[in-house]
């Protein structure tokens, strides 16, 4: 698997590249220091999986995130961050982000993350999972949107907000847990189609819609 | 004297005198005495009486005193209110750079202690793997790791209960609940939570927030140590204008000698709500779990004791920079 990764500090970027090198499977082909040279660098590179710090000065991890996924809609982007504000967290995920991880985690916690995001999505904590919902809801009493959650994936997300584990999920609903993954990828994906536009208008300053995403370079 | 004989007196109940073209018969001839000018009005021709002048009742409130009083009250007010009315002002607005400053800090700390501490850990994690199993510092360098994760947990926290973004019941919900499913997810404690969809944005002052967290955190300690619980339910509930926290698990219940450690959380616990003005209630039997319930009184925005500073609180809420990207 090849490994990118967007960190400004150049310290924390060496021992992260050092760190995930270690890791069995995985390789890191490129690091970039900072948002604007990961977007010039990435498309050409195309790894496999992105990894993005979130707290970046100039363009932050956000922004970057959204517009990597323009250029680079099928690679997975999984957000190092140092806190666990959920709030922060969640707009990332709007984003285009499939995960997220904390800076702090272990090596092994980190290997996870990125097969989670690999497979289509992290696991979502319970305050994730509440927002998700609270958003799609939000989304539907605005206008009649076509590609809302099916029940199933309410269900999910449900039971993800009670605490439950993939596991524990795909006992109850009585599915295997590949199913239950199925489930939680498509979410991601319908709320990343979804917050794009909104996710554009705020980061971006413009209300253009996610077609014409002003270039990034204006130097 | 002379006397012109044209002048009638109208007597004093004739009514509509002044309409008539003609004098009535039997209206007395005026007897004119003087012009004026001509009249020695010095040695009066008659002296009539004359009912005795009493003296025309002034009540006090004409007095000149009381009237000076009252406009010196009134005065004094209209400067007081002014007085308040700038102390009120200038008072939020040092909280707001208070508030402003406190959040600056916070973020210095998320930043610089958060980075260091980050790297720390990483450097720590590099250093480990390149050390061969089994040697004796594989496990300092493991435990350097896990002590420097622990600390920035706890920054976490820190700048979490002093940022006053994050100020609300909804902000702590979301808090205590991140907190106990990642701090019992390396226990073989299932964690359940039961928090409404839309809790009130009440905000929950730094004390408040700050001693809940600490009460809850103490809970969940317990129960991963003491209970061996398979499951701890934590619900969240605003009734009644009260915060309640509920933490129940099917661990072992109340032992009959409970380890002290455990009696000392507890009154930790029931310290840390009364010093908030709530309330700890502890019940349990041996073999059916243990409900801990922390219920805390909330103040909501609009009862506060002067309306003024409730009106500028609010003015002041909906000037608040809305969430930024970071």
């Amino acid at each position: 698997m090849r490994l990118a990764l967007v960190e400004d500090v150049a310290e924390m970027r060496e021992s992260w590249r050092q760190l995930i090198d270690g890791l069995p499977g995985f390789h890191c082909v490129c690091t970039c220091a900072s948002g604007r040279e990961a977007l010039r660098v990435l498309p050409g590179i195309m790894p496999d999986v992105v990894i993005m710090d979130i707290q970046m000065p100039g363009m932050t991890g956000i922004e970057c995130t959204l517009r990597l996924k323009e250029l680079l809609p099928r690679t997975p982007i999984l957000i190092l961050t140092v806190s666990a504000d959920t709030q922060t967290v969640f707009r990332a995920l709007e984003a285009g982000a499939d995960g997220y991880l904390l800076k702090r985690s272990r090596p092994d916690q980190l290997q996870t993350a990125i097969q989670d995001v690999l497979e289509g999505g992290a696991p979502m904590t319970s305050e994730i999972a509440r927002r998700v919902v609270a958003s799609f809801r939000q989304r539907a009493a605005k206008r009649d949107e076509t590609a809302g959650l099916t029940p199933r994936e309410e269900e999910v997300l449900g039971y993800l907000s009670k605490g439950f584990a993939n596991k524990e999920i795909a006992l109850k609903m009585s599915v295997s847990y590949e199913t239950v993954r199925d489930h939680l990828r498509n979410i991601y994906e319908k709320l990343h189609v979804h917050s794009r536009t909104e996710a554009v208008a705020r980061y971006l300053g413009s209300s253009s819609t996610a077609e014409t995403l002003p270039p990034a370079d204006e130097e | 004297m002379l006397s012109d004989p044209s002048w009638l007196v109208v007597p004093t109940e004739e009514k509509n005198w002044t309409t008539r073209g003609e004098p009535k018969a039997g209206w007395k001839h005026a007897h004119i005495v003087a012009f004026a000018g001509k009249f020695d009005w010095a040695r009066p021709k008659r002296i009539l009486s004359s009912p005795p002048l009493l003296p025309r009742t002034i009540y006090f409130w004409q007095r000149g005193w009381f009237l000076f009083s009252m406009l010196s009250v009134i005065v004094v007010a209209v400067v007081f209110s002014i007085r308040q009315g700038l102390k009120l002002t200038v008072q939020t607005r040092s909280q707001k750079l208070l508030e402003r400053e406190r959040d600056r800090i916070a973020r210095d700390i998320h930043d610089e202690l958060g980075a260091g501490l980050t790297q720390l850990t990483l450097l720590g994690e590099l250093v480990l793997r390149e050390t061969p199993p089994g040697a004796a510092t594989r496990e300092q360098l493991d435990s350097l790791c896990g002590k420097t994760r622990r600390l920035l947990g706890t920054m976490d926290e820190l700048v979490w209960t002093v940022n006053s973004r994050r100020d609300t019941v909804q902000d702590f919900a979301a808090f205590v609940c991140e907190y106990a499913q990642e701090f019992l997810s390396s226990t073989p404690i299932r964690c359940r939570l039961d928090v409404p969809d839309h809790l009130p944005p009440t905000p929950l002052d730094l004390p408040a927030r700050r001693n809940l967290l600490l009460a809850v955190k103490e809970a969940v300690r317990n129960v991963a140590k003491h209970s061996g619980a398979t499951e701890l339910f934590l619900q969240i509930r605003v009734e009644d204008e009260k915060l309640v926290v509920t933490l129940e698990d099917n661990g072992v219940g109340f032992v009959a000698k409970t380890a002290r450690s455990a009696r000392n959380g507890l009154r930790n616990m029931g310290e840390r709500l009364s010093d908030i003005g709530g309330v700890c209630r502890i019940a349990g039997a041996p073999e059916k779990g243990c409900r801990v319930v922390f219920s805390l009184p909330l103040h909501p925005p609009t009862l506060t004791k002067n309306p003024l500073a409730a009106w500028f609180r609010k003015i002041l809420r909906r000037t608040r920079p809305t969430d930024s990207a970071e």
